[in-house]
């Protein structure tokens, strides 16, 4: 297909916009699936991205399309995640394409990952067309989000296409709009190959497979290629385009999206971002923007029951075939054992890998609360990366720890402004800004630590706004703050595991919250178990676990000691599912604690 | 060898509210005392002819229910004539005979003790009349007075059952009812704690919130102040829920705790025999169609690894006050309990809810009251 008949594009939407819906009909629409292959929301295949409505993996599908001008058009759509931890595979898919659907719900208007999602396909030059999506439904205001459009994107409302892609409105337009304004890919074919890999995935026959846009050149079977940021060699085995089963074609020339198979071991092998590039007479330059994903959130995972360490660790190392931004290192604490130290992208990423491991792997784990990854600057001048709190060095040696930051954007409806602010505030927000969208509806910027985000922050929001609200946020930098590291000793023992880096001013209160909400969740024992929250040598906070006062079984009946036997033995099967640190059994949920307190 | 010998009557005039052991109405229960005593004295030949073959005596004797006492008076002498017919009695054997308050008469009590029963163990609970009907008793305090009274003049040994943890009770109340049944000097006192078991009537009206009961502090207070004042009154605490004045402790409840051999004979009743614990048929006609084929009606039967009966013997054992005997335990199964536990022990030592001395080992005071906890460290 000649490249002016090209056209590649993703859709971008604030969660729960319609996003997936309006990809289904695109694929039905243009004959790319039998009504039999249809089932709802095809391109989100995991289960957990259907059980949760989220897209997680990046898909691409090839669509064939006969617009009204007559001519055949090569359509390639390419999905993207929806959620804010996977911003960076979300800019490199756009970067692989012309132009983008940008999909606003017809009754909810511009949402903050909207926002988002317009500022990075600015940033890659795309031309965006706005879909006005959910046209059926009786509380839409068409009108509203055109003004919307025209006042916060700057866009022409009246060029937005009206759709219903439940009800299949307006498809039509969207394909005639792709076709007649997206522009179609310019890459040269001549010039040395150059194709931006936007995903990738592992298949335990064939090896990590690229997920590629040609931005030049042409790639084909059989020919040895280059990955530019680490220079290794490989030799294609086969190329082809997602319809949307992969389907070999021999070769992909610029302005093509597919995928190659190359006898790739790894996904880490196959960076998203990175440049294929001939092995024979490369390209000089590596196209721009790649960087490596970089864990924002780190937590532990333990195994509950020792023994499982193995079956864990191989496990980590399955789910890291297909999921290269995933990172771990075997750890040990002295509370937990054996576990590893693992990096996420965000909390999704991480709550999505707890939840594989559990469901897919049968594993029952343990996990620390997740925290971010502090820079220490020693007075020796030294700087360490701290990714896990009970590492942190004495606080004499320590010159300044600096944090994560990011810039958060928050749109409510203006009443709910006043709780909004506070709770920035009281996540130690810095604000920037505030603009009215509309009459009744607020954008407000503030600079927040990540580690307050990652301390439930969604859920407060969502409390205190109703719902109403919609967050997002992208990473600013490192800022030095008063920081210190909050230990907790259960029964005189310090539990490293449940160590926390907190702001000075939160650490008194943040201890003593830790430290009750431990005395709810740690059972009676046989004694009692006191509860200290200390910073350094100074005790902040105690609680106590009372002694278990009665646990006795007074009655035997008539010699029926089978009975007796068997409720002694479901007594210890409740403790099976408690880890035992020192003398204290201490049940999974505690260890996330730290999570639930404020 | 010496063994010990259990008989249940699963009869009752009414169910108990808290009650859910194996027993029957007995006005409405299909199979009549007349058939199902027919059917347990056949199942009292299979099992006397057992003890007899073996060459062994009944030391201790219990008949249990429901209320044995219960029985037409005809049909309970028949039973015990039964029990003498075939089962190898020992001379100095331990009779026990449970019974409500409000089943005592004169008659009844005469043909027990010409029987030889020897032990009377009466079902007092409560002295509040209140509560008493509350849980569904037959009894009130005064009838419950007299029928102890009676029975005094009968046996040698009188037993009661009281319990704690009652709905509404609180710790003085409860010293209080000791207060008075210790005056009647009785030589045995068993002191419950109610349990709330599932199905039960209570348990349904506590789930409903028609009837509370007494916090987990409470409960362990009565725990502790009953013990404490039945010592300061003289009786010994031989077991978690047992008292007695010295020289009188319940041997047949001792085989138990001791992990040693027993027969039951009855509906639903169970055995440690040979190593292997047995359950009878729950089922009134299995019961009775099993012994007319002369089948013995077991259920369940279950053959106990050594590993079994060596956790069996401590879950039991440390019940007693006095604990398990390192040297009875070596001749029992040929291992040093210390050694075979030496990190439970270690561990459960530091706790202070065990003691050992040189010849036992055994729970102190402050692991009376968790003995579950300590003793399922114990259990694999």
């Amino acid at each position: 297909m000649q490249q002016r008949n090209i056209r590649n594009f993703s859709i971008i939407a604030h969660i729960d916009h319609g996003k997936s819906t309006l990809a289904d009909r695109l694929l039905e629409k243009t004959g790319s699936l039998t009504q039999r292959e249809m089932t709802e929301q095809v391109l989100d295949q995991m289960d957990l991205e259907r059980e949760r409505g989220i897209t997680i993996k990046l898909q691409a599908v090839r669509l064939l399309y006969r617009a009204s001008d007559g001519e055949d058009y090569l359509l390639n759509l390419i999905d993207t995640p929806g959620h804010v931890d996977f911003t960076y595979e979300v800019s490199r898919s756009l970067a692989a394409c012309e132009g983008a659907l940008l999909v606003i719900d017809a009754a909810q208007g511009i949402e903050a990952q909207t926002l988002a999602n317009v500022y990075l396909a600015l940033e890659n030059n795309l031309e965006i067309i706005p879909v006005i999506n959910k046209i059926d439904l009786p509380s839409a205001d068409v009108e509203k989000v055109k003004q919307e459009l025209e006042d916060i994107i700057g866009l022409p409302g009246d060029e937005a296409v009206l759709v219903s892609a439940k009800e299949g409105i307006g498809i039509e337009e969207v394909l005639e709009a792709v076709v007649q304004k997206i522009p179609p890919p310019a890459g040269n074919t001549e010039a040395p190959l150059r194709a931006l890999i936007f995903d990738s995935h592992y298949d335990p026959y064939r090896g990590a497979i690229a997920y590629v846009r040609v931005i030049e050149g042409e790639i084909h079977e059989y020919q040895k290629i280059k990955m530019m940021s680490h220079g290794r060699i490989y030799e294609v085995t086969e190329i082809g385009v997602f319809q949307p089963q992969m389907t070999p074609t021999g070769v992909l020339r610029a302005g093509e999206v597919g995928y190659v198979v190359a006898g790739i071991k790894n996904v880490k092998d196959t960076r998203v971002g990175d440049t294929i590039t001939s092995a024979v007479s490369p390209a000089l330059e590596p196209l721009p923007g790649y960087r490596r994903a970089n864990p924002m959130v780190y937590c532990g995972f333990y195994p509950v029951d020792s023994g499982d360490y193995t079956d864990l660790r191989d496990a980590l190392e399955k789910l890291n075939l297909n999921d290269a931004a995933l990172i771990f290192e075997p750890e040990t604490s002295e509370a937990l054992g054996f576990g590893f130290r693992c990096g996420f992208l965000g909390l999704l990423h991480m709550e999505i890998i707890q939840e594989r491991l559990e469901r897919e792997y049968n594993l029952s784990l343990i996990t620390t609360a997740p925290n971010v990854v502090y820079q220490v600057t020693l007075h020796n001048g030294e700087v360490l990366h701290i990714d896990n709190p009970a590492h942190l060095p004495k606080t004499t040696e320590i010159a300044s720890i600096a944090e994560p930051y990011v810039t958060a954007r928050i749109i409510m409806p203006s009443t709910y402004v006043g709780a909004v602010m506070e709770l920035c505030q009281e996540k130690r927000g810095d604000y920037i800004n505030m603009e009215y969208l509309d009459a009744k509806r607020v954008l407000l910027t503030y600079e927040i630590p990540l580690s307050e985000i990652v301390f439930e922050f969604f859920d407060l929001l969502k409390s205190r706004t109703r719902g109403y609200a919609s967050f997002d946020y992208e990473l600013l930098g490192y800022r030095i703050s008063q920081l210190v590291k909050v230990d907790l000793l259960i029964n005189g023992e310090l539990v490293d595991a449940l160590s926390f880096i907190t702001h000075t001013e939160r650490a008194y209160q943040r201890g003593r919250e830790l430290a009750s909400k431990l005395r709810e969740l740690i059972p009676r024992q046989m004694f009692e178990v006191p509860i200290q929250a200390a910073v350094g040598q100074k005790i902040i906070a105690r609680e106590t676990v009372k002694a278990l006062r009665k646990n006795v079984l007074d009655k035997c009946y008539g010699g029926d000691i089978t009975r007796k036997r068997k409720l002694l033995e479901k007594q210890k099967a409740g403790k099976k599912r408690m880890k035992q640190v020192g003398n204290v059994e201490i049940p999974q949920e505690a260890f996330m604690a730290v999570l639930r307190i404020d | 060898m010496t063994t010990a010998v259990y008989i249940h009557i699963p009869y009752c005039h009414s169910k108990c509210s808290y009650c859910d052991f194996l027993s029957f109405a007995v006005d409405t229960c299909s199979v009549t005392p007349s058939i199902y005593l027919q059917a347990l004295e056949k199942e009292l030949a299979l099992r006397g002819e057992e003890l007899k073959r073996a060459g062994s005596q009944v030391a201790t004797l219990y008949i249990g229910g429901g209320t044995p006492t219960i029985l037409p008076q005809a049909l309970l002498s028949q039973m015990l004539i039964s029990c003498h017919r075939y089962l190898p009695l020992a001379e100095e054997v331990e009779w026990t005979v449970e019974a409500n308050p409000s089943t005592i008469n004169p008659v009844t009590l005469k043909l027990l003790v010409q029987a030889g029963v020897n032990r009377i163990s009466l079902g007092v609970q409560d002295l509040c009349d209140e509560r008493l009907a509350l849980l569904r008793r037959m009894h009130n305090a005064v009838q419950a007075e007299q029928a102890f009274l009676i029975c005094r003049n009968y046996f040698p040994v009188v037993s009661l059952d009281i319990m704690s943890a009652l709905p509404g009770q609180t710790s003085a109340q409860l010293l209080e009812t000791l207060a008075v049944v210790c005056d009647w000097k009785p030589q045995h006192l068993s002191l419950y704690g109610l349990q709330l078991e599932e199905g039960t009537e209570l348990a349904a009206q506590v789930a409903a919130g028609i009837i509370q009961l007494p916090a987990e502090d409470e409960v362990a207070e009565m725990f502790v102040q009953g013990r404490q004042y039945l010592q300061s009154r003289g009786y010994e605490h031989y077991e978690i829920a047992n008292f007695a004045l010295k020289g009188y402790h319940c041997l047949h409840n001792l085989t138990y705790w001791q992990n040693r051999p027993y027969l039951g004979i009855g509906l639903g009743a169970h055995s440690y025999w040979q190593d292997e614990r047995l359950a009878n048929t729950n089922c009134f006609h299995t019961y009775v169609q099993s012994l007319a084929a002369g089948q013995l009606p077991i259920a369940e039967r279950l053959l106990l690894s050594k590993q079994r009966q060596i956790e069996d013997t401590m879950m039991l054992g440390l019940r007693l006050r006095a604990g398990i005997n390192f040297a009875d335990f070596q001749e029992r199964f040929g291992q040093d309990l210390r050694r075979l536990y030496a990190q439970q022990i270690h561990h459960l030592l530091a706790l202070g809810v065990i003691q050992c001395d040189e010849e036992s080992i055994y729970l102190t005071e402050s692991g009376l009251a968790v003995a579950n906890t300590v003793i399922a460290e114990f259990i694999n």
